[in-house]
């Protein structure tokens, strides 16, 4: 059983309030060998209770002992407040830094992101501008703008226009070819893109236009006849980060489209020189000094992969014989030489352009003299013919007047009775003599005037025999045998023109013996179908050299002044136009022969 | 038969000059347009061979000179090439005559068969 309270009160002694740590007694317990002291505690709030025993020197000590553990107690106690208090200070502070903290934080990173943002436009741009910087036409600056915007799905479209001319509008789209598309328009596209009036404006007229529904458009005027147009299906922010984006890129494309428009001309102005330099049907070069080719047109052949002009235009590993280049390159003036490549000959003319020293370039223009050697060869052949007519004309009327009369008297006297033999015989001689001379005169002017055009059917053999009177005088020396074996011998040719050519492989022939020598002109029937004519010398033979170009133009064996190099080309070209075909067959010192074949004439 | 044979070639002019002589004519030469001119006013021919290109002057002008032709036959010799455009440009000519003839008796007989 616990005593109440009023039962025990008075034995308790309050020494002090304990102030220092709140409402606390520090009581002293007397006589409390009956008191439950864990009670007492609790019920009147005692935060602690010293028991000594009643005796005075005991209650002084334990007085003693209380004050220093008071003491202590309160030391402590301050302590603690101090210390909680710092600690709620410091609370205070760690949650403001805290706030602080968050707040920073959440400055740095949105100031990031912004960062980010700016980062990513930046480098989206400089990529932009390097891609630019790659574009040098219409249809690839086109293109790169669409792919520029390609993250902005609602772009539906993009288009270049240009109003230039007044009658039409020509629109490039991305992903077409490089051709831009006309259409009639007499709209004023200038006006209605550069006063930015309306955009609605501009869409209706696009929309006649293409004949279709057009969005919200966005124009770009690139210079006054350009234009670049967005169609959009967009509002709000992707509106806003478009407009962002498109503004960000408007000065780079405006200068990159002046850019094109400048490289476009200049493009096209040397496209124009390119196709006309290929255009030219004669090889061109520009050559420097070491035969390099600097630039060449189409038609200089480029044979093989080296660099320098003999190994692409004539597919040789040394310069071509009686080539400029390497001779006189200091001559300012144009030079012309001949050069042979393969089988055409070339007139070259080498025109300096640059002289500095160290990087002299001629422009080379090689011309095939081909058709000019023909035509000169022809000219200079009939010129021949035409003087040769003249000459036989005359020696025809100044010789066949004295001849008939020789002739006539002949024959006046040979048909007397009273003649005695020899009389007879001279007389015989006298008629054969000028019955021969008529002949030769005769065959002389069929020879030189005769029609080139007409063609007949005519006896190859007969045309060999009236051919030989004709160079007989040149014989000298020269056994001619005649062996024409062939007995179909019709061929469809000019006699005229087979007769110039047979005297001239004769006259070759003739000169190819120096002094004693056997010509064999013979005829025969190699197949059913044509005829073959052999001329074959004992001559000194056609060097190996020349062998290949024998039937070229202006080539000859012969020393200056005794030939013109005309003749196998026009003997060439006769033959084959009645469809022969002309080859020989030679070596040097063991005479040559030529072979001329003709197909027989079918109506024989 | 009066014949006058006008040539410059002397030959010529001897060959037909046996000839006629010997079928009986009367031969006349003469070696230029002149000179045949003269002689052909003066004996009257009946028959006349004329060499076309003469030294002085062609057959036409000693045809335009005796202008009536219709007393004599004329024959026109010639060695000129190309010169088919003489007969048909002297009218009144009888026969044309190319150098070299085919045959002198051939000629001989021209008379004959033109009269």
């Amino acid at each position: 059983m616990l005593p109440t309270s009023s039962a025990w009160i008075p034995k308790i002694k309050i020494l002090f309030e304990d102030t220092i740590s709140g409402p606390a007694f520090v009581g002293l317990i007397l006589d409390s060998e009956t008191l439950n002291v864990q009670k007492i505690v609790n019920e009147i709030g005692l935060t602690r209770l010293v028991k000594v025993a009643s005796s005075g020197s005991d209650v002084l000590s334990a007085v003693e002992q209380i004050v220093v553990v008071t003491q202590n107690r309160s030391e402590r106690q301050n302590l603690i407040r101090n210390i909680s208090l710092q600690k709620r200070h410091a609370s205070v502070l760690i949650q403001k830094q805290e706030e602080e903290i968050i707040s920073r934080t959440l400055d740095i990173e949105l100031s990031t992101q912004e960062q980010n943002h700016k980062l990513k436009r930046e480098r989206q741009l400089l990529k932009f501008i390097k891609d630019l910087g790659q574009i040098n036409y219409y249809d690839e600056f086109i293109n790169g703008i669409r792919n520029e915007f390609k993250s902005f799905h609602e772009v539906s479209s993009i288009f270049l226009l240009n109003y230039e001319r007044k009658k039409y509008l020509n629109i490039l789209t991305p992903k077409q070819s490089e051709e831009w598309r006309r259409y009639e328009s007499t709209v004023n596209w200038n006006h209605l893109i550069s006063t930015e009036s309306d955009s609605r404006e501009l869409s209706q007229e696009l929309a006649n236009l293409l004949g279709r529904p057009f969005g919200k458009v966005i124009s770009l005027e690139l210079d006054n006849n350009h234009s670049i147009i967005f169609e959009i299906q967009m509002s709000g922010s992707a509106q806003f980060d478009f407009y962002e984006f498109f503004s960000d890129r408007k000065e780079l494309l405006k200068m990159v489209f002046n850019k094109i428009n400048t490289s476009e001309s200049v493009a096209s102005v040397s496209v124009r020189w390119k196709s006309i330099f290929d255009f030219i049907k004669d090889p061109m070069a520009l050559i420097d000094k070491e035969y390099n080719l600097v630039s060449s047109n189409k038609a200089f052949k480029k044979t093989s992969s080296g660099s320098k002009c003999y190994q692409q235009l004539a597919n040789r590993e040394h310069p071509c014989l009686g080539c400029p280049v390497s001779g006189a390159f200091n001559i300012q003036s144009i030079q012309e030489t001949d050069l042979f490549i393969g089988d055409t000959k070339f007139k070259l003319k080498r025109y300096p352009i640059f002289q500095e020293t160290d990087k002299r370039i001629h422009l080379h223009f090689y011309a095939d003299q081909t058709q000019n050697d023909e035509l000169m060869a022809e000219l200079i052949q009939s010129r021949k013919m035409a003087e040769i007519g003249r000459l036989a004309g005359h020696l025809s009327h100044e010789l066949n007047n004295p001849l008939t009369g020789i002739k006539s008297l002949a024959e006046f006297h040979l048909n007397e009775t009273s003649l005695s033999d020899q009389e007879r015989i001279d007389l015989q001689e006298l008629l054969r003599a000028s019955e021969r001379s008529l002949a030769v005169i005769k065959n002389f002017v069929d020879f030189s005037s005769g029609d080139i055009q007409k063609k007949e059917t005519i006896d190859i053999n007969e045309i060999i025999k009236k051919t030989i009177p004709l160079v007989k005088t040149s014989l000298r020396n020269i056994n001619l045998n005649l062996d024409l074996k062939a007995k179909n011998a019709a061929v469809f040719i000019n006699s005229s023109l087979i007769q110039q050519a047979l005297v001239n492989l004769i006259k070759n022939s003739i000169q190819a013996i120096e002094l004693k020598g056997k010509i064999t002109i013979s005829t025969d029937n190699t197949s059913a179908e044509s005829v073959l004519v052999t001329i074959a010398d004992s001559g000194i033979g056609i060097p190996y050299d020349i062998q290949d170009k024998l039937f070229k133009l202006f080539v000859t064996t012969k020393s200056a002044g005794t030939g013109t190099g005309l003749g196998l080309s026009i003997v060439k070209k006769i033959i084959e136009g009645f469809h022969g075909k002309i080859w020989f067959k030679s070596s040097p010192g063991s005479g040559s022969h030529f072979f001329i074949e003709f197909p027989l004439a079918r109506d024989l | 038969m009066k014949i006058l044979i006008i040539d410059d070639e002397q030959l010529i002019v001897r060959a037909l000059e046996l000839g006629f002589k010997k079928k009986g004519h009367h031969v006349y030469s003469a070696y230029t347009a002149a000179e045949g001119l003269s002689l052909w006013k003066k004996i009257q021919p009946e028959f006349v061979f004329l060499d076309y290109m003469l030294p002085d002057h062609n057959a036409d002008f000693i045809i335009q000179e005796i202008g009536d032709l219709s007393n004599v036959k004329v024959v026109i010799m010639s060695a000129y090439t190309g010169d088919n455009l003489v007969q048909d440009s002297l009218p009144g000519i009888k026969g044309f005559l190319k150098k070299p003839f085919q045959n002198i008796f051939e000629v001989y007989q021209m008379v004959e068969a033109l009269t």
